[in-house]
């Protein structure tokens, strides 16, 4: 497309980009990662950087933060050569990003953190915020408690702190790697008017998203890469959202299955009077009761941090309730019942072990397997796993080197083998790309179509209203809207996930 | 220009072990060397007089092979037990106990059983004695999650001092005077050599290194010490019973460790000794380290180690210190270990693109 030509930018009156990417290529082995990849950034605008999982998004930004050390081309910060392959030189001209996984120190209050990382070579820390510091947090509107600590927290507060230690390190490109990925909607409200303003006084920022209504209200231009190479660099307005997710999957069509029809089977899921006790000693689910029938797909919706989670992981047996009763159709140990983690890299899947291993976990001591282990069995069942969403992998290769999409496919491949009859799923869509998770999706209805229960925890509204026969809202640990997908709205479940904040 | 390490994304090949353990070796060759010289020794011929005495003729090989036997068997059950990420130090001990299991057993027996039943009950007896010895580790560590690496460590000292009380006092051998010996298990109980004379116990460790191969590969077994070494939680997702995981995979390490100590009464000194074991089963954690804990390597390292035993006690022959050999084995232990580590990271060396 237009990559090759350097088209004149002009943002906010400037010419000359923040930062520019001249032909950057990395490969892994025989992986091209990225492939001649150039893009530029104007100081006071944000970039949406999209791209299904392994289109290369995470490897250019690990070149620009100095962790890759690519094969060719270069970056410039200010129109000046920066040194490649060394995180300290990339913070120096200015690069800074905030990954998924904080890099927080729990134990620590806030400012401390920020101190940390702001004036490493002291050896004193100083007790309160610096000027400077406090400069930043008034420009920018933070608003954070800096004396308490961050293990207290919530993920929205501990994501602006983020930010702000990031920024006090001299950041002027930041790089969000999905972050609304742990936001409610109202919290993700918050972050974009936050990026606004730290974008109007000429700093940058490259936003990472799959959510494209946030790109679209949010971001000023769009770069879309596609099996390493960019193909689309243009402005973001005017553009629809199918519009995007053309550019980003390219000629695939992605189209999603209709909804269950909702032929109330027998009860798969019985939970009466339920409760789990957090690790500070309350209530993370308060007294819910529920029923899940076969040929149902209910989703569990709610601002992050209401008892969802735990709600799902102690149906699937990873927190023991500290009352109340769980009845479920089949067992974890025998067939029947599959359990699909939010976390799949040493929950789900053990990392340290091969495809094929994985592809085993859990299922080992059922039938076609004993206390012996055929290899061709073995490998039999792990073409199966791998087969039910088209994962392309040598079985004996590493686990940990698949993609987030091609974790969760095996994940859920592995546990839809032998078609159980209640499925749990705690958000089985969470940071795939657009046509990974119509998948997944597709795979769940299909499941449930053919009577199976599903109950699946869920952060995108839009996509439980498009799948779910029933939708469950959770506020604070109770479940307070039970209804129908069909005799409800976007709007009464907006309202219902706050009502207990705003009271 | 800087150097740069970087992670390699691939898994080594074999050809990459291999190589590592060539340039590990003669990094290893060139510092001994270097040592020898300094120490005014000839290099050329301590070097040359280590390897006569490892492999040289027939009945060195054949004491090579015979003190690989204890090596290599506690080597094996270290690497069982690192499966799932559970260290082992206390081989050792367990190797003890089970000479002293096995010898309670032969001394007990009488003495017109059948050959082949008493071989049978005394290496039995050390392998239950060698288990029992880990799970005084094992228990503690399923029940409380106290340190399998500091109790299998302090149980050596303890089941050492057992010894020397037994064949000092309540064991002691009348006949042997002052010597800390107890008296000879019975005739029938004793394992003869194999291929001319090498010890009987070595048929035993090709076995073992071959049951490691098949556990890891074939076995459910094995497969939970896998998962369960390499994420607890995925384990306690997938129903494994992650207490009888760690009673049984350090009981089965101490049960090897416990034949080597049996097979040892049984094939070579046919008595209960405190001089049993140079410390085999410290050798062994040693060994199961250099090997990567993968099972041929096994075999092949406690060879190599036990060639660097006897070789050490030629040395000692010819009057230059035996202790040579023991800084031969650590400067081999540093060197091949480095290179493992380096084997993982891929050294570029960067040209600077700015000032």
């Amino acid at each position: 497309m237009n990559a090759g030509f350097p088209i004149p930018l002009q943002v906010n009156g400037a010419t000359a980009p923040l930062c520019r990417l001249q032909g950057v290529t990395k490969s892994f082995g025989k992986l091209v990662a990225n492939d001649d990849v150039s893009f530029s950034v104007m100081p006071g605008e944000v970039v949406a950087l999209l791209g299904e999982n392994g289109a290369g998004k995470s490897t250019a930004m690990n070149v620009l933060c100095g962790l890759y050390l690519p094969d060719a081309g270069t970056v410039e910060v200010d129109e000046r050569p920066m040194a490649l392959g060394s995180p300290a030189a990339s913070v120096a001209r200015g690069i800074g990003m905030v990954h998924q996984q904080f890099k927080l120190v729990p134990s620590l209050t806030a400012y401390e953190n920020v101190s940390l990382a702001v004036d490493r070579g002291r050896v004193w820390q100083r007790r309160r915020p610096s000027d400077e510091v406090r400069r930043l947090m008034a420009e920018v509107g933070f608003d954070l408690d800096m004396g308490k600590p961050v293990w207290r927290m919530s993920l929205a507060e501990r994501q602006q702190l983020e930010i702000l230690r990031v920024l006090a390190q001299g950041a002027r490109i930041l790089i969000l790697d999905e972050p609304t990925s742990v936001l409610s909607p109202l919290e993700s409200e918050r972050l974009f008017m936050l990026v606004r303003r730290i974008v109007a006084r000429g700093r940058s920022v490259i936003l990472i998203s799959h959510k494209l209504s946030e790109i679209r209200q949010v971001a000023s231009r769009l770069v879309v890469m596609r099996g390493g190479r960019v193909v689309f660099e243009g402005s973001a307005a005017g553009r629809s959202s199918e519009e995007i997710a053309g550019l980003i999957v390219g000629t695939r069509s992605v189209s999603l299955a209709a909804r269950p029809a909702s032929a109330p089977g027998p009860e798969r899921l019985v939970v009466e009077n339920l409760r789990v006790t957090g690790h500070s000693g309350r209530d993370s689910v308060h007294d819910v009761s529920f029923k899940v029938r076969g040929g149902e797909l209910v989703a569990v919706v709610g601002v992050a941090g209401n008892g969802q989670a735990e709600l799902l992981d102690a149906i699937g047996g990873q927190k023991p309730p500290s009352a109340g009763r769980i009845v479920a159709s089949g067992s974890r140990k025998g067939r029947g019942f599959a359990f699909i983690p939010a976390q799949h890299l040493g929950v789900a899947l053990a990392p340290g072990l091969s495809i094929e291993d994985n592809a085993l976990l859990g299922v080992h001591r059922r039938k076609p397997f004993s206390v012996w282990l055929r290899r061709r069995e073995v490998r039999r069942h792990c073409g199966r796993v791998q087969d039910t969403f088209g994962v392309v992998a040598d079985p004996d290769s590493a686990i940990r080197r698949l993609s987030g999409g091609n974790l969760q496919r095996i994940v859920l491949g592995r546990e839809l083998v032998g078609d159980p009859d209640l499925i749990v799923a705690s958000y089985p869509t969470r940071g795939l790309d657009i046509a990974a998770a119509a998948q997944i999706r597709n795979a769940l209805i299909a499941r449930a179509a053919a009577g199976a229960a599903v109950l699946m925890a869920s952060e995108e509204l839009e996509e439980c209203l498009a799948i779910a026969t029933r939708i469950l809202v959770m506020s604070g640990g109770r479940i307070v809207l039970d209804r129908a997908t069909a005799q409800t709205s976007l709007n009464e479940i907006g309202r219902f996930m706050t009502a207990a904040e705003a009271s | 220009m800087r150097v740069r390490l970087e992670p390699r994304l691939t898994d080594p090949t074999l050809a990459a072990y291999a190589l590592r353990a060539a340039v590990g070796g003669g990094l290893a060759l060139a510092l001994s060397a270097g040592l020898l010289a300094l120490s005014d020794h000839p290099p050329a011929s301590v070097l040359d007089a280590l390897v006569r005495g490892a492999f040289g003729s027939w009945p060195a090989v054949q004491s090579t092979l015979s003190k690989a036997v204890p090596i290599g068997l506690c080597a094996v059950g270290i690497a069982l037990a690192s499966r799932a990420n559970l260290i082992n130090i206390g081989a050792e001990g367990q190797f003890f106990f089970g000479a002293f299991a096995a010898t309670g057993i032969g001394l007990c027996l009488p003495e017109d059983t059948a050959h082949p039943l008493a071989v049978a009950l005394v290496l039995g007896a050390g392998l239950l004695g060698g288990a029992a010895w880990a799970a005084l580790a094992a228990i503690p560590r399923a029940v409380l999650g106290m340190s399998e690496i500091l109790t299998t460590l302090m149980l050596n000292y303890i089941c050492l001092l057992w010894i020397n009380y037994l064949v000092r006092g309540p064991w002691a051998d009348p006949l042997t005077f002052s010597f800390p010996y107890s008296p000879p298990i019975l005739d029938a109980g004793q394992l003869g050599p194999v291929f001319g004379a090498i010890q009987g116990g070595f048929p035993v460790l090709l076995a073992a290194v071959a049951l490691l191969a098949v556990v890891d590969s074939g076995t459910r077994w094995g497969y939970e010490l896998r998962v369960a070494g390499d994420a607890p939680e995925a384990a306690r997702y997938s129903g494994i019973n992650a207490a009888w995981i760690v009673i049984s995979g350090l009981c089965a390490s101490g049960a090897l460790a416990g034949l080597a100590g049996a097979i040892e009464i049984s094939a070579t000194t046919g008595r209960l000794q405190t001089g049993l074991s140079p410390g085999y089963g410290f050798m062994g954690v040693l060994v199961a380290w250099l090997a990567g804990g993968r099972p041929l390597p096994i075999l092949l390292v406690s060879i190599l180690y036990a060639g660097l035993l006897n070789g050490g006690f030629s040395l000692q022959i010819a009057h230059i210190p035996g202790a040579i050999s023991t800084v031969l084995q650590a400067t081999i232990l540093i060197c091949i270990l480095g290179a493992g580590s380096l084997a993982r990271y891929r050294i570029r060396i960067v040209r600077s693109t700015t000032a």
